[in-house]
């Protein structure tokens, strides 16, 4: 089963490479966006008595998760494409069953997420100087946790929504939205009380709390059980749910119909 | 009823049809302005420049604007790789009718959505709109044009629908982002105070700050709104002169 579904994810992971300018947009826009609103984060947090704090420390893993869930546009493309032109329908025809075709599917994109996790949140610790030793072991878990939270919200999309048009907005819209309910956007101290009680709900605000955990408060792996343990539960609720709710006979369109 | 009237009808029966997703563009941005607004509040309290809940509102107009013009790409994009613009080419109908009828339903697209996210936010948050309406009502269109000439430049610009769609997710959040619409403008940095004039997102946000504060009224912005306007005539001219919709159709049959 294994073999299939790798030879299922390696063409996916090409049909991405070949648009390689839009992967690497993903990539770098992050820094853009970073640059522009990291001196909020750094007042805030010097504001706190966190003198040595960048901003970084919490606003790159907020961007990164944000530009992660925009990122998902390339499932989205790659499989509603597929139904738009009957290849999905035909590759069923085939020796892989539709589980080895998904598992293969969603194995590329949990590649690519992690990836541009790493990519964006390594090169801003670089560009802004973030001291990460001795830390480096939970940063990972937690972004291995998170990717798994990405991709299984993603393929949720696939399962409920019928168009490519709602399912970019279903990518986008929840990006947006979770990173603003997550501390992403604004600094969770200074969203409304009402919103914090509700900032648990976002998985953005658990890898934002994990980050901060490690790098701004005690610095101990064991401290990030918490955390990591939410955001592996976030990826076990989407992918169950996106696992009872997906009918591979479903009619899929593309985005204006 | 003449040919570009057909199509302008079509485009805004395409447009309603994907109505659950421009509800939602309308109703998240509140929310967002929700969220976001104490930041501000935070930020202004030793520094103020209007009226917290109107900064985040314009902001967000400005980054649900960009996202909107996904639309635009799709169905200029759609036309293309379908042939369907092949085809109405066939009639007699000239490409500046086809993407004439899109560019002119995303600008009306565009206001009501400004005007629209304005109001609500208004109602909800207490912005006090009616003491100069019409300064802020000649900023939104003037920046509704401006954005639909970036859908526009951008359409003409990418060589697909997913360059198209990358392209709004990124200007979508730079464009606010780099002009206080996502942090507080007081708390960016001074080379981001400086940059971000480049960008006509800058021009629109502190034409509103003067508004709100009342130091500005239909005479103060007109300087502003001019900057904005021209951002906009730029997009157009960069966008007439690099569509070239014949190379794309050939790429795709050759």
């Amino acid at each position: 089963m294994l073999r299939r579904s790798l030879t299922v994810a390696r063409f996916e992971l090409r049909y991405v490479i070949a648009s390689y300018p839009v992967a690497m947009a993903y990539v770098l826009v992050p820094f853009g966006l970073m640059a522009f609103v990291k001196n909020s984060f750094q007042i805030y947090l010097r504001a706190k008595g966190l003198t040595h704090a960048t901003g970084i420390e919490l606003l790159g893993p907020g961007t990164a998760a944000l530009y992660s869930f925009l990122a998902l546009s390339h499932l989205g493309l790659a499989t509603y494409n597929e139904h738009q032109w009957g290849v999905w329908d035909r590759r069923r025809a085939g020796p892989s069953s539709t589980a080895e075709v998904v598992l293969g599917k969603v194995l590329a994109h949990y590649l690519l997420v992690v990836t541009q996790f790493v990519l964006v949140i390594g090169g801003a610790f670089v560009v802004w100087q973030v001291d990460v030793s001795g830390v480096v072991g939970g940063l990972v878990l937690l972004v291995l946790a998170m990717s798994a939270v990405i991709v299984a919200w993603g393929w949720l999309g696939i399962a409920l929504v019928p168009t490519n048009a709602l399912y970019d907005a279903w990518t986008y819209g929840a990006g947006v939205f979770l990173a603003a309910i997550g501390g992403a956007l604004s600094p969770y101290g200074l969203l409304p009380h009402a919103v914090q009680t509700v900032s648990r709900l976002s998985p953005i605000y658990w890898i934002i709390s994990g980050f901060q955990t490690l790098l701004l408060d005690d610095g101990r792996l064991s401290s990030v059980w918490k955390p990591f343990t939410a955001l592996c539960g976030f990826a076990l609720i989407f992918a169950v749910l996106a696992m009872l709710r997906f009918d591979a006979d479903e009619p899929k369109r593309g985005r204006l119909q | 009823m003449t040919g570009f009237a057909v199509l302008f009808r079509q485009e805004v029966r395409r447009s309603l049809g994907v109505w659950p997703i421009r509800l939602l563009y309308v109703i998240i941005p509140i929310g967002l302005v929700w969220f976001i607004r104490p930041a501000f509040e935070y930020a202004l309290a030793t520094s103020s420049t209007g009226p917290a809940a109107e900064q985040t509102a314009v902001g967000q107009i400005c980054l649900w604007g960009i996202l909107s013009l996904v639309f635009l790409g799709y169905t200029v994009n759609d036309d293309i790789t379908n042939h369907v613009s092949e085809r109405l080419r066939m009639t007699g109908i000239g490409w500046s009718a086809i993407v004439g009828s899109k560019v002119l339903v995303t600008f009306v697209g565009e206001v009501v959505l400004a005007v629209v996210v304005y109001l609500l936010a208004a109602v909800v948050f207490g912005i006090d709109l009616l003491t100069d309406p019409f300064p802020r009502l000649l900023l939104v269109v003037v920046f509704a044009f401006t954005l639909t000439m970036l859908g526009w430049m951008l359409v003409a610009i990418c060589p697909t629908s997913s360059a198209f769609t990358v392209a709004c997710y990124a200007a979508g959040l730079l464009l606010p982002a780099s002009a206080g619409g996502l942090a507080p403008y007081p708390l960016l940095a001074g080379w981001a105070q400086t940059t971000g004039r480049i960008f006509p997102s800058y021009w629109f946000f502190r034409a509103v700050d003067q508004v709100a504060d009342g130091s500005a009224t239909f005479g103060g912005v007109l300087t502003n709104a001019g900057v904005i306007l021209l951002f906009g005539v730029g997009y157009a001219v960069i966008g007439l002169l690099a569509f070239r919709p014949e190379r794309r159709i050939r790429d795709l049959t050759d």
